[in-house]
């Protein structure tokens, strides 16, 4: 359908020869920039800023100090040692939901467009009862269904995102299937899983670069929005969406506990974007539009 | 062609039938029914008082009866009734979809207006700085959630204008300012996300368009440039952007859902959200039906447009 | 009302009072109960907004309800706001008033018959907001779906309902009660009204229960309910009070999100709602507002599974004590409720003379005592702690708030608390099953204190799956026995003793921690005048006393 056309560019040329100012894509750098940020906070925040995130240790409501950067929160949590718990939830969150959508919506992709027939017919219809919801609604359902927790958050949006992958390997795979080496490699007598190991997935790869980033910012996202409507990460653990949640009832009080939390999810989030983009200019330019547009949604 | 058209009406019955079974499923598995709802956390009831209860609710069947009696009422236009307040469910949709379709409507009107003009702008004066300040903005409004937008233009709005949304939903029919008043910030708070991929999309298309052989000689002809961009290129441009548009239609489907609860508009979102806390299985049920086959349609519709629009792309 | 009868206007043909205790006690109880529990409820309900000489008639007020009551039917609604949607409009045979004394309603008085029979009088002349006069018929219909609530209503909430087996009408104005067993319960549950409405017969034929109704109550409904949106009463001018209703109109508005809440106060588009404790004292300035505290009958508590076989650490009652010395009572009151809040026993705080009083509970029984309770953690052989995991509802957001501070307090003496946040339909499930091990949860208002302890007694009907669920590796029969006994004793002076031991073996036993009781927050229109919170956590003093000046 209309994701082969627009992805048709993807693949056109199996090794792409990679021009070096490419790299010097200033959205793209700022990308990886914010990312490796929040991949440090993430990793050594809570060995550089040791307050616990859940230990009620100061007074509650309190303005940005030298001593709570962030402020605190409505039990006098240090909000700077939660945010940086969030930061792992986040990061925690897209690394689970993109595996589960990388590696199930990947063989659903290759086995769709390699084997063709009976089996595409199936497999598309699976990804089509996933696109018959919104996906933020579908995540909703999934997550509500499955009872509210963090586990059962990161299934639900890695399932959302699956098809989106199948979808685009399925369209490349289609697209590197008509291509002669294939053809030769079969005839040498290559086996299936050969084939689809040495020829088909390498062509794959790209793309799957791309949309990987381009997604952990739409998981992050996702998850935050669960956890503010109370299906995703359960107080009293720290994660940004639950935050916000705590922090509608404070406005009044404290507008900080609404800031830093939002501030948090728009930076990582900015930064997933931009990174996504600029690997998109860079390993394919042809294709423009962004998050949730025609080339990655459908 | 019918048989085509008749292919896909077949697949979509199929998707939402699917979409039936799993989520009659789904719904059985989670961990608590309404009958512990309404028993609550004090467990005062033998168990032979939740099995009455659960009876009384038509909750005791197997579960093949259970789904019969579901669908079957569906052909003969029963949706049921909500087992909490048996309220009848068309008359809870009955009030609800208004709210979400109108949410919807005005956050892909709001969407659509301002994003074609940033993006033709945007596209026309390339690498300038107005062309790099609506590329960040749109990549901004990609990355912000809309939940937080919608506290931050709460607080904008009554911090430094001392002006609050009306509370109380008002049908549009019966009083359209207070109603338009309501709805600006919600409808706000869901167009953002939207509006930054149309005007991403009117840029891309823009540009490709721009560069075609017949603007380059209806602008070597001499036509205006104005005439040339709302004549020619505009108008190409539009046709992927309509296709945008379309799927966007979900995105704000699931925006809405979660700016409804936090402005407390009673639409479908809310009423989903609501019946899954409290485990009131035909109201999900129906609501998921509902929401998958809008969707469907809406995605089937929006393929069929565009191969009419576009001949060049096969639909199969 | 309230305040004009005496004892001798709450009965048409007045007895003495010591003959009826001769006769079966029940009166006495009832009326010794009622003007007991005056005393201590009394002081509970704090604040009266501006005393005024005398109440004004007329005006209206818009109030906005926090979340949606479903339906208005009067027979099984779960939710506490079902009733307090539908408390203008139906009533009962008693009443309580807002220090909780039992006062007469739709039945002028009662005569006890024997220990199973009550014959209540009703009042005469009463109309229904359809016209129709009120009589011992309508009162049979309404007691039959008491005991069996048709839809809308759930039958989870029978287990409120006292032994009554059934009822009879000798007469027109006499309802004669049988009962299947001498119950001391009925009085508190006609009181409460909660589930004891009186409709006319077959009015579940003639409209839709779930958004329309025909009550005596001081205000007739307004068209019907719309969810999520509205309800809206009028002054019945027909009411057998004549001093009441003071407002001419209730138009209630539901509005679940507090910043909305919020707004609507300050812009005065309401003229009153329900708030969390922070966001009412933010409002404290405003002058055309009113700040209004008081507590109700809700409590936290700390429950914990006793199962045989099983020999958790907390199976040694030394364990459990030590929790219970741990835990910082007056620093969950500080950091979640902005310091205010009253220390609970397990009959609400408030709840008449049936509690063990504050300073008693504050200097012995829930003394914060870090020393002597690692002492006992260290007698139990448990110096070095142990692994709990605490279930507890992720909203109300004060839940999580006070498992952080339970597990912080306990950390320091080695019991490391992992919290199992889970959604109120899961945790009710979860609760009902026993599948936990400790659980934070909550109690609140009940007809009767038998309703606080029935749980602990595994032969009474309530207790038996409850007790088996939760602690069935534990006995007590001294425990079980007074409240068996408690149950059927009719004689409050006989009565009062038997749950003040009961009261103080809990305290001594834990086998369940109560926590604290919390205030409930509500700002007014500052013109809205006597008005309260009420104790039982409906709106009855908006109904029944506040008027607009």
């Amino acid at each position: 359908m209309t994701a082969a056309s627009a992805n048709a560019g993807w693949h056109a040329v199996p090794r792409r020869k990679l021009i070096p100012a490419r790299w010097r894509n200033p959205i793209g750098l700022v990308g990886a920039a914010i990312v490796s940020l929040c991949i440090l906070t993430a990793v050594l925040g809570r060995f550089i800023w040791t307050n616990d995130p859940n230990d009620p240790i100061s007074n509650r409501l309190e303005a940005p100090s030298w001593a709570h950067p962030f402020g605190t929160d409505d039990l006098g949590r240090d909000t700077l040692a939660r945010i940086i718990h969030g930061s792992q939830v986040s990061l925690e969150v897209g690394l689970v939901a993109i595996s589960i959508a990388l590696v199930v919506g990947t063989l659903i992709g290759l086995l769709a467009g390699y084997f063709g027939g009976f089996l595409d017919l199936a497999l598309m219809r699976i990804i089509d009862i996933l696109f018959a919801f919104p996906g933020l609604v579908l995540a909703i359902v999934i997550a509500g269904l499955l009872g509210a927790s963090r586990r059962n958050a990161m299934l639900a949006i890695g399932v959302i995102i699956i098809p989106a992958f199948a979808r685009v390997v399925r369209a490349a795979v289609l697209e590197v299937m008509g291509f002669p080496f294939i053809e030769s490699a079969r005839a040498l007598g290559g086996g299936h899983l050969r084939i689809m190991l040495r020829h088909v997935l390498p062509n794959v790869i790209a793309p799957l670069i791309v949309l990987t980033t381009l997604y952990f910012s739409t998981a992050i996202l996702t998850e935050a929005a669960l956890s503010f409507l109370g299906l995703g990460t359960q107080p009293p653990e720290a994660a940004w969406g639950n935050m916000l949640q705590t922090a509608r009832s404070y406005i009044d009080q404290s507008i900080w506990m609404s800031i830093f939390p939002g501030l948090a999810i728009m930076v990582v989030v900015l930064g997933f974007n931009f990174l996504g983009d600029g690997l998109r200019d860079v390993l394919d330019p042809r294709v423009g539009g962004g998050v949730g547009d025609v080339a990655t949604k459908k | 062609m019918p048989r085509f058209l008749l292919n896909r009406l077949i697949s979509m019955f199929a998707t939402v039938f699917a979409v039936s079974i799993v989520v009659f499923l789904m719904v059985r598995f989670l961990p608590g029914n309404v009958v512990d709802v309404q028993f609550g956390g004090d467990a005062t009831a033998t168990p032979g008082a939740r099995l009455e209860a659960a009876k009384r609710l038509g909750l005791d069947g197997s579960y093949a009866h259970q789904y019969w009696v579901w669908i079957s009422r569906i052909f003969h236009g029963d949706l049921g009734k909500s087992l909490l307040t048996q309220r009848s469910i068309a008359e809870i949709f009955g009030s609800a979809l208004p709210v979400t379709i109108e949410l919807i409507v005005l956050g892909l009107a709001i969407a659509v207006s301002v994003a074609i003009p940033l993006g033709v702008i945007s596209a026309v004066r390339r690498n300038s700085a107005s062309d790099y300040a609506s590329r960040v903005g749109g990549l901004i409004g990609l990355s912000i959630p809309n939940f937080w937008l919608a506290t931050l233009l709460l607080i904008f709005f009554s911090r430094v204008f001392h002006w609050v949304p009306p509370l109380q939903y008002v049908s549009l029919f019966k009083h359209p300012w207070e109603n338009l008043q309501e709805f600006f910030m919600p409808a706000v708070a869901i167009s953002v996300f939207t509006l930054a991929i149309v005007m991403r999309m009117v840029r891309a298309t823009m540009l490709e368009v721009l560069n075609l052989d017949y603007v380059r000689t209806a602008r070597a002809k001499g036509v205006p440039r104005w005439r040339v961009l709302r004549k020619h290129a505009l108008r190409n441009a539009l046709i992927p952007v309509v296709t945008v548009v379309g799927f966007e239609v979900g995105v704000l489907i699931g925006g809405a859902a979660i700016v409804e609860i936090i402005f407390g508009l009673p639409g479908v979102g809310f009423t989903l959200l609501n019946a899954i806390s409290n485990r009131d299985y035909p109201v999900i049920q129906n609501a998921t039906l509902l929401i998958a086959t809008v969707f469907v349609v809406a995605n089937t519709l929006v393929d069929l447009i565009y191969g009419w629009l576009d001949p060049r792309i096969s639909v199969t | 009302m309230s305040e004009k009868s005496n004892d001798d206007s709450i009965f048409e043909n007045p007895i003495d009072r010591r003959e009826l205790l001769k006769r079966g006690g029940a009166l006495g109880a009832a009326a010794a109960a009622a003007g007991a529990l005056g005393g201590q409820a009394g002081a509970a309900i704090n604040k009266v907004a501006r005393h005024s000489a005398k109440p004004k008639k007329g005006g209206h007020v818009t109030w906005a309800l926090e979340q949606d009551p479903g339906h208005i039917a009067p027979f099984g609604g779960t939710l506490t706001m079902t009733r307090t949607a539908q408390e203008p409009m139906y009533e009962s045979l008693l009443q309580w008033d807002k220090n909780l004394n039992i006062q007469p309603a739709l039945a002028t008085g009662y005569t006890v018959i024997d220990k199973k029979t009550i014959d209540f009088h009703l009042r005469k002349g009463v109309k229904f907001h359809n016209g129709k006069e009120l009589t011992a018929d309508d009162c049979v219909y309404s007691f039959a779906q008491q005991l069996n609530p048709p839809l809308p209503g759930s039958i989870a909430t029978v287990g409120q309902v006292p032994a009554i087996d059934s009822t009879e009408a000798r007469g027109k104005y006499t309802l004669r009660m049988h009962l299947k067993a001498p119950d001391a319960r009925i009085y508190g549950f006609l009181a409460w009204q909660r589930y004891s409405a009186i409709v006319p017969r077959d009015m579940y034929q003639n409209l839709n229960a779930a958004t329309q109704g025909i009550g005596t109550g001081p205000y007739k409904l307004d068209g019907s309910y719309v969810p999520n949106d509205h309800l809206s009463y009028v002054r019945n001018t027909a009411y057998w009070n004549p001093a009441l209703p003071y407002l001419d109109a209730i138009n209630y508005r539901i509005i679940t999100d507090e910043q909305a809440r919020i707004a609507a106060l300050r812009a005065g588009a309401i003229d009153g709602a329900t708030l969390t404790v922070d966001s009412a004292n933010s409002l404290k300035g405003q002058s055309n507002l009113h700040v209004l505290k008081g507590l109700t009958a809700a409590f936290r508590e700390l429950q914990m599974t006793i199962k045989a076989g099983e020999n958790k650490p907390w199976a040694d009652r030394r364990v459990r004590q030590a929790v219970n010395m741990a835990i910082n009572r007056q620093d969950i009151i500080n950091k979640v409720y902005n310091g205010e809040g009253q220390y609970s026993g397990h009959v609400a705080a408030g709840y008449g003379p049936w509690v063990i009083p504050q300073a008693e509970l504050k200097a012995k029984w829930e003394k914060y005592d870090l020393p002597t309770a690692k002492k006992l953690m260290a007698a139990a052989g448990f110096s070095k702690g142990f692994d709990v995991s605490l279930s507890t509802f992720s909203t109300p957001l004060d839940f999580p708030a006070i498992a952080t501070l339970i597990k912080s307090h306990l950390s320091k003496i080695g019991i490391n608390v992992n919290i199992v946040p889970q959604d109120p339909a899961s945790f009710g499930a979860n609760n009902g099953k026993g599948a936990f091990e400790w659980d934070l949860t909550a109690r609140g208002m009940r007809g009767d204190v038998d309703g606080y302890v029935a749980e602990f007694n595994p032969t009474g009907a309530l207790g038996k799956t409850v007790y088996n669920t939760w602690f069935n590796g534990y006995t007590n029969k001294r425990m079980w026995k007074l409240v068996g006994n408690g149950r059927i004793t009719l004689d409050t002076k006989k009565r009062l003793p038997m749950y003040q031991e009961l009261d103080r073996l809990l305290m001594t036993e834990l086998i369940e921690v109560p926590l604290i009781s919390v205030n409930k927050y509500q700002v007014v229109n500052a013109k809205l005048h006597d008005m309260y919170v009420a104790f039982t956590d409906f709106n009855t003093g908006l109904v029944r006393n506040a008027w607009m000046g």
